[in-house]
């Protein structure tokens, strides 16, 4: 077991900057997600940790040693691919012994590790079969396998159920989150779904285009999100987000493009008549009946249910948003309904290239 | 009848294709064993009557075709082995290694292939013959390099490209250094190519002339395509010791070809990655 370090880590390829000065730090046993859209540089990091990648500056330490020029193997390291990346033409046992066969592991050691983690995993019967044999799932934990062998201190996942459909990939959400719990190792994993980070991270590291965007625990990013890019990648379905200004009068108000006036909570002076957006999470929505103060009027223009709950798709303050009802809804394409936000459960932000969160 | 139409419009061409490919072989085979007189009938006869072995054994027994036939062996097989390492490690440089001047390089390997052989015969001729390299196997199997190499550097960079990049991340992370990675995990994967490159290079250096004509004077050293210029005299051609020759000359190509065709079509890819 060990911590990981980044310290000032840069990323160039040739004049064109990949990585620009990423610090991050994933504790003893803890379990890190990486997340943002693809080419955010975060799959680079990861093989940076892992070795795969030279680091153009800065410094990389596992369990307090600097491992810049130490190679892959010495790192104490182990990873798991996206695309499993099984040797074909061994079978399982032999994938799984492959790196304690280099490090020359007397043969009686490798036979205990393989079938420690073999049964770990499941894998006692296809320990023979080549991974051609076997299925998306089952390959999937053999590359685990393949890991777990080897002891590491640090466990690296590289968008590992992204080739599984949408079932197993729940399924295996949840082993590999029991599989940690059972290790204690320190995991570094990395991946484009939030729902994967939300629900697996003890620490999310959001990215974009090569910079940290936020780095938090699960809820403390969906609730208190440090821009508007972190806001709008976590949650499905996403924040909605209203542009306009702040009025000074009293009581506050946030007026919308299209004149629509949303009363803000009381405390919320900093905003004086600046043009802010303002964010919502659907959840936070709710249709209400006439009377009801504060409320707004939206236009349906879509509904998607999916069981527990439904999505309706409005029109309003001169955007599109979304908002989830918990309950069956019963609204039809084209009406008009009255729309009111938790005062207590407004974000805001600041309507320039950063969108930086404005603390109330 | 929409299937036995559709089947019959694939199965004539191919027939046919067969047909033209396969007769001459035919022709030969059966010509092996017809008697001198019965070679020269018109209207020809297609079946030896009777069969005879008198060619087999003028070829075998009272000719240098034995001795050719060892010549051409330790050459083809000298420069297949030689051809197959260099271009395993060229092939996998070009394939994972960026370097400055890769393509051009990998473009300019082709180059050689483009030359006519007519124009590098007398160059090569004084580069061995200072070398002292005329009339000796390692000769002529360096030689064979200049044919067959570039070829097969191409083809195996196609085959190592095919190799998913993540199976080799994996592997240097178990702790494979760049040649175990080389050895342990790429080289089995292209294993359908090492055998169709191995193949392509034995063929072509088997059946190779000019170049035997050229730096193989001596008797000594002379491969089976010379050999079988040697039953053509200034007056006459013994065409049954012709057809017996060709017949033992093909025969080990054919049988590799038997051998490894399964091979060929091996799916040792599948299951490496998503598939």
């Amino acid at each position: 077991m060990a911590q990981v370090e980044l310290n000032k880590v840069v990323k160039k390829y040739g004049a064109y900057e990949a990585l620009h000065e990423v610090d991050m730090r994933v504790e003893n046993g803890e379990f890190v997600v990486l997340v943002g859209p693809s080419g955010c540089g975060k799959s680079t990091l990861l093989r940076m940790i892992a070795g795969l990648e030279a680091i153009s500056s800065g410094a990389i330490s596992i369990g307090g040693r600097v491992v810049n020029d130490i190679r892959p193997k010495e790192r104490d390291i182990a990873m798991v691919f996206q695309s499993y990346a099984l040797y074909p033409h061994m079978t399982v046992r032999k994938n799984m012994s492959f790196a304690l066969k280099l490090a020359s592991v007397p043969q009686p050691e490798i036979d205990a590790a393989v079938e420690r983690a073999a049964s770990i995993l499941g894998l006692g019967e296809l320990l023979d079969r080549r991974p051609k044999q076997l299925s998306g799932g089952q390959r999937q934990r053999v590359a685990m396998g393949r890991a777990i062998v080897r002891n590491p201190q640090v466990f690296l996942f590289d968008e590992p159920l992204s080739n599984l459909d949408a079932k197993l990939r729940v399924q295996m959400r949840a082993e590999i989150r029991e599989l940690h719990q059972r290790l204690g190792a320190t995991t570094v994993y990395v991946t484009h779904d939030q729902i994967e980070a939300m629900t697996m991270a003890d620490k999310i590291v959001v990215m974009r285009q090569g910079y940290i965007e936020q780095i938090g625990h699960p809820l403390e990013l969906y609730d208190r999100p440090a821009n508007l890019f972190v806001a709008g990648f976590i949650g499905s379905p996403a924040m909605n987000f209203i542009e306009g200004e702040t009025s000074a009068a009293s009581p506050q108000s946030f007026v919308a493009k299209d004149g629509t006036s949303i009363t803000l909570p009381a405390g919320s002076a900093a905003l004086d008549g600046r043009r802010v957006i303002l964010a919502i999470r659907p959840e936070d929505l709710a249709v209400v009946g006439d009377g009801t103060p504060d409320a707004f009027a939206g236009k349906v223009v879509g509904v998607e249910t999916t069981g527990p709950e439904s999505v309706i798709l409005l029109e309003t303050c001169g955007t599109r948003v979304s908002l989830v009802l918990r309950e069956r809804a019963s609204l039809g394409v084209g009406q008009t309904v009255l729309l009111r936000a938790d005062p207590a459960k407004l974000h805001f932000f600041e309507s320039d290239d950063h969108g930086r969160r404005i603390i109330m | 009848m929409q299937d036995r139409r559709r089947t019959l419009v694939i199965s004539l061409p191919v027939a046919l294709l067969v047909l033209v490919a396969v007769f001459p072989f035919l022709w030969m085979a059966v010509s092996a064993f017809k008697p001198l007189a019965q070679l020269y009938t018109i209207p020809p006869r297609w079946l030896p009557d009777p069969p005879t072995l008198v060619n087999f054994k003028t070829v075998l027994f009272e000719s240098n075709i034995p001795r050719y036939f060892v010549n051409s062996l330790i050459i083809s097989i000298g420069s297949t082995s030689l051809a197959l390492i260099f271009a395993i490690f060229a092939a996998y440089g070009f394939a994972r290694f960026d370097f400055r001047g890769r393509s051009a390089a990998l473009a300019f390997v082709l180059i050689g292939q483009l030359l006519p052989t007519a124009t590098v015969i007398v160059p090569l001729y004084i580069v061995l013959n200072y070398l002292g390299l005329i009339n000796t196997y390692l000769g002529l199997i360096l030689v064979y390099l200049i044919l067959t190499l570039p070829l097969s550097v191409w083809m195996l960079t196609g085959y190592f490209r095919g190799i998913p990049k993540e199976l080799e991340d994996a592997a240097i992370i178990d702790g494979a250094s760049h040649l175990g990675v080389l050895f342990r995990i790429s080289l089995p994967l292209v294993s359908p190519g090492i055998i169709a490159v191995a193949l392509y290079s034995f063929v072509a250096t088997w059946n190779e002339f000019v170049f035997a004509l050229s730096f193989a004077t001596e008797k000594e050293m002379k491969t089976l395509p010379i050999g079988l210029a040697e039953f053509s005299t200034e007056f006459d051609t013994d065409w049954g010791a012709v057809m017996a020759a060709s017949f033992v000359m093909t025969l080990p190509i054919a049988l590799i070809f038997l051998v490894m065709q399964r091979m060929f079509v091996s799916g040792l890819m599948s299951g490496a990655t998503k598939g």
